[in-house]
């Protein structure tokens, strides 16, 4: 890169997170552009996601353009940078239409820019069925069949060909069309002449049904030269019907035979060549095992939670591989070093573990919303257990603290009728496997719940062990065997104890006193057949263990798990940016965290990781395990500290304000927000935000903001003493809120004062162009500087800027109507005005 | 399930539970790294001797399935693993994983930590042998350390007559080494007409049978422990027909041929390393199992070139003779299981047999 000009990458982010999308796109943005950046080029992104890390993270980006994803932002944003590539892969499939937008303007071909990852005209066979359809006809792939029809006789044909059910629809309806799923073939004489009826064109579509198929999930990766890759065959548990995002998925498959996923990779391979893809392409397929079969149902050849997932599981660093693959590197040429030996980019990762995914719903936070399984998505967080068995990989994926074995859910399903838990299998609802494993408990055979459930008897087999395993124990109260095997599965104490009546930190003496401890297994990409390190780590109860405290200052930092509503993802915003910090202070982070879409996960933002559920008795484990000289620990798992200090003898535990469940503030005054950071001396003023006005309720809440507000001097030095003062009577030091109510006459009186919320933490350092994640860091670790702070306040400070601030809900996607309140936040958007 | 123990003879036990036979047998410990195929993994005769590590922790999904074996006898020494999946038959027929190696006497033990199995096989750095027992007392090592392990593999394995597998094209001789039934598969599914002969055929005899080609199968154990009558066939063979050779087979042309071929230190059995093919520079990947390799360096350039390569290990993956339409691979191009990547070979072969048709109609 020395004789010639850097290259100029533009990476189109993924905006506001919404129930498509969670972090994934910004941890995987963050190691495309890292790398990209090391490779020499000049690194620019376009994102209005206050809660996004890549932007703010120098080592990763260079400019960061936070502005609306709109075409024109783009093409501006194209005009002043000019960059020689556009990265499209990395903001979800919106990308791509915003690209197909921006390129249609000419642009693209003005400024000789290439696209990176797809061609240009794969990006349009994408974002159009019609065209991807005959792309997909000449390559002979299977798809589901549709056709045309206008009598009956040609529907029964088709019928009688691809097998009921099949779907009728109206073509061009004249008002309401018809869409009718049909069983036999009365139901079909019907739906065909009422469809009919109801079309101007007086035809209808008769489209073969693909529910109830096992839905299988392939990643491939592929460079310029055309060395393709199968990085993982995923299996759903649930069948098509339900959204494979709402499902929990298996890395990797377990019921397939080799010969089919051959098959179907054969056509995985055929489809990313075809369409010249260089990097990550996700292959959907719906199989068909009675009749021995498949079909390509969905392509999405950029980054998204299959891609994640398949990251995390594997130990194999697609993201990190995807940046060198657009910096035109081939796989073979890629050096990964770190730990990995060489040529790991170009050898297909295997695994010696299990990895399920589960999906986390956010009903129970809600006080609406249909819990049905369907084909629309309806989970927004994602929790990950990696085991040595599926049955321990299931046990740890559910026991995100946001759903857990022993929660409320599990319990309403314990409590039904037999009719009630029938009508649950046959129209599925959130957290199925609730109700799966209530069927076995009351001996429902694996035959007939799988013709119940369509979903594979091997999955029922699983569930029977864990139920034995139960019983085994609950028969035999405190037997060290039993204990030891349970823990084998998997199963946490807490589990152990209600079988036995009795107290987790019992059970949990009684596998001190019988040597019954975690061992901990690297995720490494060839089985063990290399000596190779990923540093990345899960437990499981065996003779060898991999992990060793790692060299150096070592802080753990524990996550917050999977995605929900209340901060979106500003919570792993604030602990990835202050694991960046620690680590240019001279410190090693190591992070726990069970969300695979976690930055706290991210082999950018620390050094070792461990992907286990945040359960007390396994954070207990590794801080055990590494004595780290300090603890970052959420405030939503305070009551462990006590626990903590015992285990880690002398370091220092600190507790993080990550309060997901913020007051809700309503007010009918305009609200103000004074943010500022207190050392325990002096009151730092970090601006005040003012609440925008809900135009249709006519109130105040703190989910649409802007900064700075527009008070008069003398108003403004009114809020300034009101926050300052109530500033000084707290005790501790950090960052704080104050709310602060206006009542007409200019009468400003205090309403609340508040550690800062982590949204407003995310969108304050965004907006201040200064990161506040890091300040309040050294600010408990004793490094705080006054003086520094001022200075690049001072430094970065735009005066004629104002940074607006806007929630947003899953309420719309839900189909509920309920008010956007703090506790329900799902993303955000911020954006710049001058 | 009762206690089984898989003792090695480094004098480690590693404890879990027995499946399948509750036989004593003894073998080399060797690992798979391949996450699919457990049924044709244990099916393949090259496992004659050998313990099989499969990393992939999960074996046992599925019922046996009737159309996916790559022999009748399987003679596999045993199966360790990390978990037997709990398995209930949704038909009469359906018979479990564990329900078959048990009628086929193979032993196996699940509930292993494979992963630290696999590091010590690492660490040794040379093949280790071990045994599945019932106790692990002195008297079991004492048993192993006495077991000879037989070099005669290909003997036992081989079929003993000539058999034919006969459709409409061209002729083709299999010499069966420890014949696996991928290579049959994709010699029908290009309907040739198959003799299969023992691996005691005679260069006269596979040519009385007038071939347009010859297969060399791949197999089990060591290629030296064969008979110098094997590498004359060959040599033979190859300057009459063209000639393709897979696995044990690719060692025993490359002796023929004057390269020297050494046992690895670490066998290689998986489906997931870079493979490289030299004229094309393109990648595949292919299933593997080897416990051998051909010397590099010791290619004797006025006989063979090298065409493909293992980017991991370097290992040579195939070869082409210089003057002769023969080659040979050490990976497995008919999958089963693996990729399908290099199944084109089968079709490299048949196009030799079809140019070399024309000659011979000429004369």
């Amino acid at each position: 890169m020395s004789d010639e000009a850097a290259k100029t990458v533009l990476v189109i982010g993924a905006g506001s997170n919404t129930l498509q999308r969670g972090g994934e796109l910004d941890t995987a943005a963050l190691s495309v552009l890292t790398t990209m950046k090391q490779c020499g080029f000049h690194t620019v992104l376009i994102d209005d996601n206050p809660f996004a890390l890549a932007g703010d993270v120098k080592t990763a980006v260079d400019d960061s353009c936070i502005m609306p994803l709109s075409p024109e932002n783009i093409e501006d944003v194209i005009k002043r940078y000019q960059p020689d590539m556009i990265v499209p892969t990395l903001g979800g499939r919106r990308a791509f239409r915003l690209l197909q937008s921006v390129s249609e303007t000419g642009v693209m071909t003005e400024h000789s820019i290439q696209v990176a990852g797809v061609p240009e005209a794969t990006v349009r066979q994408i974002n159009n069925a019609v065209l991807m359809n005959q792309t997909l006809a000449k390559l002979k792939v299977p798809t589901k069949i549709i056709r045309t029809i206008n009598n009956f006789q040609d529907a029964r044909d088709m019928a009688s060909e691809v097998g009921y059910p099949v779907i009728v629809r109206s073509v061009y309806p004249r008002t309401v069309g018809l869409r009718k799923i049909v069983h036999d073939d009365n139901e079909l004489r019907d739906a065909v002449s009422r469809g009919i009826q109801l079309s101007q064109s007086g035809q209808v579509l008769v489209q073969q049904s693909l529910a109830g198929l096992k839905e299988i999930e392939i990643t491939v990766i592929r460079d310029a030269s055309g060395t393709m890759m199968s990085l993982g065959v995923a299996e759903d548990i649930d069948p098509i019907g339900i959204h494979a995002g709402d499902s929990m998925t298996v890395l990797p498959a377990q019921t397939l035979l080799d010969r089919q996923i051959q098959d179907m990779r054969n056509t995985a391979f055929a489809i990313t060549r075809k369409l010249r893809i260089v990097g990550v392409n996700h292959l959907q397929f719906a199989f068909d095992g009675r009749h021995n079969r498949f079909y390509v149902i969905k392509i999405s050849p950029y980054f998204d939670r299959i891609a994640n997932m398949t990251e995390q599981a594997t130990g194999y660093p697609l993201a990190r591989v995807c940046g060198y693959l657009y910096a035109g590197q081939r796989l073979r040429d890629i050096h990964l070093d770190h730990g990995m030996i060489k040529h790991t980019a170009v050898t297909e990762p295997v695994m010696d573990r299990t990895a399920v995914r589960v999906p986390i719903f956010p009903f129970s936070q809600l006080d609406s919303g249909d819990q049905r399984l369907i084909t629309e998505k309806k989970s927004v967080g994602t929790s990950l257990g990696i085991g040595r068995s599926f049955i321990e990989a299931l046990i740890k994926g559910v026991e995100d603290p946001h759903l857990g074995w022993h929660g409320k859910q599990a319990e309403a399903i314990h409590a039904m009728s037999d009719d009630q838990l029938d009508q649950l299998l046959i129209h599925p609802q959130t957290n199925r496997i609730f109700s799966l494993l209530e069927a076995i408990r009351r001996g429902y055979s694996c035959q007939e719940l799988a013709e119940l459930t369509k979903i594979d008897a091997y999955y029922f087999n699983q569930l029977r062990r864990l139920v034995h395993l139960q019983k085994d124990l609950c028969e035999n109260p405190g037997s060290v065997n039993q204990l030891k095997r349970a823990k084998y599965w998997g199963l946490s104490d807490k589990w152990i104890a209600d079988c036995w009546q009795s107290q987790p930190n019992e059970v949990a003496q009684l596998e001190t006193e019988n040597q019954i401890a975690r061992t901990y297994k690297e995720v490494d990409p060839s089985a063990g057949q290399y000596d190779q390190h990923s540093h990345c780590f899960y437990a499981t109860f065996e003779q060898e263990n991999e992990s060793s405290p790692a060299d150096g200052k070592r802080v753990l930092v524990i996550g917050t798990g999977a995605r929900h509503l209340g901060n979106g993802t500003a919570n792993d915003y604030c602990l990835a940016a202050m694991c960046i910090e620690l680590k240019r202070l001279g410190y090693l982070p190591i992070t726990v965290d069970d969300n695979p879409s976690s930055l706290l996960l991210s082999e950018q933002v620390a050094g070792k990781r461990y992907i286990e559920p945040l359960l007390a008795e396994s954070l207990l484990s590794i801080a055990k395990l590494e004595k780290p000289e300090l603890v970052l620990l959420p405030s939503t798992l305070a009551s462990l500290q006590d626990r903590l200090s015992q285990v880690i003898a002398g370091g220092t535990i600190q507790i993080i304000p990550l309060n997901d469940q913020v007051e809700d503030v309503v007010s009918s005054e305009p609200l103000l927000e004074f943010n500022a950071l207190y050392d325990g001396e002096y009151v730092y003023q970090l601006g005040t935000t003012a609440e925008l006005q809900a135009n249709h309720q006519l109130n105040y809440r703190t989910v649409a903001k802007r900064y700075p507000t527009t008070l008069s001097p003398d108003d403004g030095a009114t809020v300034t003493a009101l926050g300052e003062g109530k500033l000084r009577e707290l005790d501790k030091p950090g960052l704080y809120q104050v709310l602060i109510k206006e009542y007409p006459d200019n009468r400003f009186k205090v309403s609340l004062c508040r550690p800062m919320p982590v949204v407003d933490i995310a969108f304050l350092s965004k907006a201040l162009h200064l990161g506040l994640p890091a300040v309040s860091l050294r600010l408990d670790l004793g490094k705080f500087s006054g003086k520094l702070l001022m200075d690049s306040m001072r430094q970065t400070g735009n005066a004629s800027q104002a940074a607006f601030y806007r929630a947003l809900f899953p309420f719309k996607s839900l189909h509920i109507e309920e008010p956007p309140t703090a506790a329900k936040v799902m993303g955000a958007e911020m954006q710049f005005v001058e | 399930m009762s206690a089984r123990y898989l003792i090695l003879e480094d004098g480690s036990v590693f404890a879990g539970e027995g499946f399948g036979s509750p036989a004593v047998t003894f073998g080399e410990l060797v690992f798979n790294t391949s996450m699919a195929g457990y049924q044709e993994i244990i099916t393949n005769p090259i496992y004659h001797n050998q313990i099989v590590v499969f990393t992939q922790p999960n074996v046992g999904n599925y019922p046996i399935v009737r159309n996916i074996y790559e022999s009748i006898d399987p003679t596999i020494k045993g199966v360790i693993v990390r978990d037997l999946a709990a398995f209930s038959p949704l038909n009469a027929r359906d018979i479990s994983l564990s329900q078959y190696m048990e009628r086929a006497n193979i032993p196996g033990v699940t509930n292993i930590d494979t992963r630290a199995l696999v590091h010590k096989l690492r660490a040794a750095g040379k093949p280790m042998r071990g045994s599945i027992v019932p106790v692990a007392d002195d008297h079991a090592f004492d048993q192993l350390h006495a077991t000879v392990l037989t070099n005669q593999q290909v003997a036992q394995v081989a079929t003993p007559k000539p058999y034919p597998n006969p459709d409409v094209g061209q002729t083709v001789v299999v010499v069966d080494f420890g014949l696996k039934n991928g290579i049959l598969r994709e010699l029908s599914r290009r309907r040739l007409n198959v003799t299969v002969l023992p691996y005691t055929a005679s260069a006269d005899q596979i040519l009385r049978l007038d071939p347009d080609g010859v297969v060399l199968s791949s197999g089990p154990g060591d290629p030296h422990s064969l008979k110098g009558s094997v590498l004359e066939m060959i040599r033979k063979v190859q300057s009459q027909v063209p000639l393709m050779a897979i696995g044990l087979g690719h060692e025993l042309f490359a002796l023929a041929n004057g390269a020297q071929v050494d046992r690895m230190p670490i066998e290689n059995h998986s489906m997931n390393h870079p493979i490289k093919e030299i004229m094309t520079d393109q990648i595949d990947y292919a299933s593997q199992a080897q416990g051998y390799e051909v010397k590099r360096d010791s290619v004797d350039r006025s006989k063979l070139f090298v065409t493909h390569v293992d980017l991991l290990n370097n290992s040579v993956q195939g070869l082409h003779h210089l003057r002769y339409p023969a080659f040979s691979v050490q990976f497995f191009p008919d999958g089963a299981p693996g990729p399908d990547e290099t199944d084109p070979l089968f079709d490299q072969f048949v196009d030799m047999m079809n140019q070399r048709g024309g000659d011979l109609n000429e004369r």
